[in-house]
């Protein structure tokens, strides 16, 4: 698991460098743009992503209370995320 | 709104972007206090454009920050979510007294407070929160090897009313002012509830990207964050933490306390200098 948050941070990386590069070379075109937006969606839900596994990690260990919390996290991130949007 | 974005404004974000992953990876900051200033009364960017990149800087710092090799054993996840969770219902208040507080009241309040947390963090900068080796460590402590020293260092959360009460009043506060907690919690934990000032700030760091995240994908949604802006910040967030994580790594507690306490007395000058007319 540390080996893939690794590769997301590079490979976020690489699509903003790659973005920012092509937007220059590239002025008017869709793409730097779409690179950029798929590097920035991988950024923002590294975080997320991150207390999934440890409220699946938990779970495994038989760790209730916290396991019980990480999920009562993600419940509040994705409530605010929906009561926002409304 | 803002449709365009030149180069020199991007290399202004960039840098921007440096500051707030130095202190991401130093003292466990979001650094959007200083970011959204930057962007919006020095750089001209719309406020809703500058919250948007600042949040996605955040996200940033904390994810340089707690999937660095040397800060994952600093992360007390167990704690961390504990006091998330009091943040958000803090949050959720934060909501509510929006709309009855005035501003102008909060932001002297908090610069107050801010100060106030500042001398108390010079005066305790060289309090050592580490127990005994073979120290119960209760529901929230944490064991973690010094990288410095290469002993092993044994604290635990005292003063739980104290951490808990901060937490809410770090996410009212957040809401109420667009700030991330971890100017508020880090020194409170710091300072009056045993955690060692690099857990502190490690599981800050890692926190406030899981508050941010939210706030940013609606941001993200509703097509009010600059794609090349934010792109270029966050690659100055990249660099940023990477100083800050190493200077965190070679600088005693001591050095990051005392800059601690001058970042805090900076963030209240900076509030004060925002006061709404």
């Amino acid at each position: 698991m540390t080996r893939l948050f690794a590769f997301t941070g590079r490979a976020t990386t690489g699509l903003l460098v790659a973005g920012l590069v092509t937007s220059g070379l590239l002025p008017g075109s869709a793409w730097p743009t779409q690179l950029i937006h798929v590097g920035l969606l991988m950024l923002m839900v590294t975080p997320i992503t991150r207390v999934v596994v440890a409220c699946v990690g938990y779970l495994r260990e038989g760790d209730r209370l916290s396991a019980l919390l990480t999920a009562a996290i993600l419940m509040l991130v994705a409530a605010g995320g929906y009561l926002a949007t409304r | 709104m803002l449709t365009t974005v030149s180069f020199s404004l991007m290399a202004m974000a960039a840098l921007g972007g440096v500051v707030a992953g130095s202190l991401g990876g130093m003292l466990g900051l979001g650094g959007g206090v200083f970011l959204v200033p930057l962007l919006v009364q020095g750089l001209g960017v719309p406020m809703p454009q500058a919250v948007a990149v600042s949040l996605t800087t955040v996200i940033a710092t904390s994810n340089a920050v707690s999937g660095a090799a040397g800060s994952r054993p600093l992360i007390n996840l167990r704690m961390g979510f504990m006091l998330e969770l009091i943040t958000a219902a803090g949050g959720l208040l934060g909501g509510v007294a929006a709309t009855l507080l005035p501003q102008r009241t909060l932001m002297i309040t908090f610069s107050v407070v801010m100060t106030l947390m500042s001398v108390i963090t010079f005066l305790r900068r060289d309090h050592q929160n580490a127990l005994p080796e073979d120290a119960d460590i209760g529901p929230w402590g944490g064991r973690y090897t010094d990288e410095q020293t290469g002993r092993l260092v044994v604290y635990r959360l005292d003063r739980l009313p104290v951490a808990v009460g901060t937490s809410f009043v770090a996410g009212t506060l957040s809401t109420l002012l667009g700030l991330g907690g971890g100017v508020i919690k880090v020194p409170v934990l710091n300072a009056w509830c045993g955690i060692p000032m690099r857990v502190a700030s490690t599981t800050s760091a890692f926190m406030i990207g899981v508050t941010a995240t939210s706030g940013a994908l609606i941001y993200f949604g509703r097509g009010l964050l600059l794609p090349t802006l934010a792109a270029a910040a966050v690659l100055g967030v990249r660099v940023g933490s990477m100083l800050g994580l190493r200077l965190a790594r070679i600088w005693p507690p001591r050095r990051l306390k005392v800059m601690l306490a001058v970042v805090l007395v900076l963030v209240a000058a900076v509030m004060i200098a925002r006061l709404p007319q």
